[in-house]
């Protein structure tokens, strides 16, 4: 007798496996178990961002959810995929629900991310120019 | 002792518009929150119970097996609401619940003149 494995308890795995019970197809479960799991995610995610926006008619924050949820359905996988090629540690079914929260929760604030992701790249690159050249651009050795 | 296929559709149609109606009025009150006027903790009670109801709506229609999933995570959702408000019920009924919502008064027929 083989011992037992150890069961995935990524919420992705047990979406597939309670799809399995639910008597759906193992290769149909395979596809709804993760995209249920970032569908709920970004729901949640995106009912955050809405209320953090300004007040306005109830047809404009389910329009506004909408597009929120239908562009974390189309990104989270690369962005989880891209977490996992960063990070190998990170498996993509770990991440797909987190990754959906986020991606949904920054809602129409991606410029202040923009803006907040291009300032993190110039303190790298100013501290990168920094070190490799200690005296800086003002400072040319031997008085210039 | 098992419902009959018909008692069955017709509670998950009942579950549907209960949770539906859930999941619309947490909608209409997220939307008259603002980022810097409503604490994190009722827009988060209120993003946890929308997508809660969401779940107990679409899961158990699309597939009635998973109808205890559902349950379990509605219940948590509900947990966290009364969890969030908790603190406000720890020195008594709050403020807000109360029938007559008044500051006490030592005397309160003074002002009337009666005895």
């Amino acid at each position: 007798m083989t011992p037992p494995t150890n069961p995935n308890l990524d919420l992705v795995s047990v979406a597939i496996a309670l799809l399995g019970v639910a008597s759906i197809a193992p290769e149909a479960a395979q596809i709804i178990g993760p995209y249920a799991v970032i569908f709920f995610g970004a729901l949640l995610g995106a009912s955050f961002a809405a209320s953090r926006r300004e007040p306005a008619s109830r047809w404009a924050a389910v329009w506004f959810m909408a597009k929120i949820v239908g562009l974390t359905l189309v990104i989270t996988v690369p962005c989880a995929q891209l977490i996992a090629t960063a990070y190998p540690n990170a498996e993509v079914r770990w991440t797909l629900g987190p990754v959906a929260i986020v991606l949904a929760g920054i809602g129409n604030a991606w410029p202040k991310v923009a803006a907040w992701f291009l300032g993190l790249v110039r303190g790298i690159v100013e501290r990168w120019a920094s070190t490799t050249n200690p005296r800086g651009p003002n400072n040319p050795p031997n008085g210039g | 002792m098992q419902l009959s296929a018909e008692a069955t559709l017709f509670f998950l149609m009942v579950n549907f518009l209960i949770c539906s109606a859930i999941a619309w009025s947490c909608l209409c009150r997220i939307n008259l929150m603002h980022g810097k006027q409503t604490r994190m903790v009722f827009r988060l009670k209120y993003s946890i119970l929308l997508t809660a109801a969401s779940v107990a709506a679409f899961l158990p229609a699309l597939f009635p097996t998973l109808a205890p999933v559902a349950l379990a995570v509605f219940g948590a959702a509900v947990l966290f609401q009364l969890a969030g408000g908790a603190r406000a019920w720890r020195g008594g009924v709050p403020q807000y619940a109360k029938s007559d919502p008044q500051p006490f008064d030592p005397e309160p027929h003074a002002h009337t003149g009666k005895s």
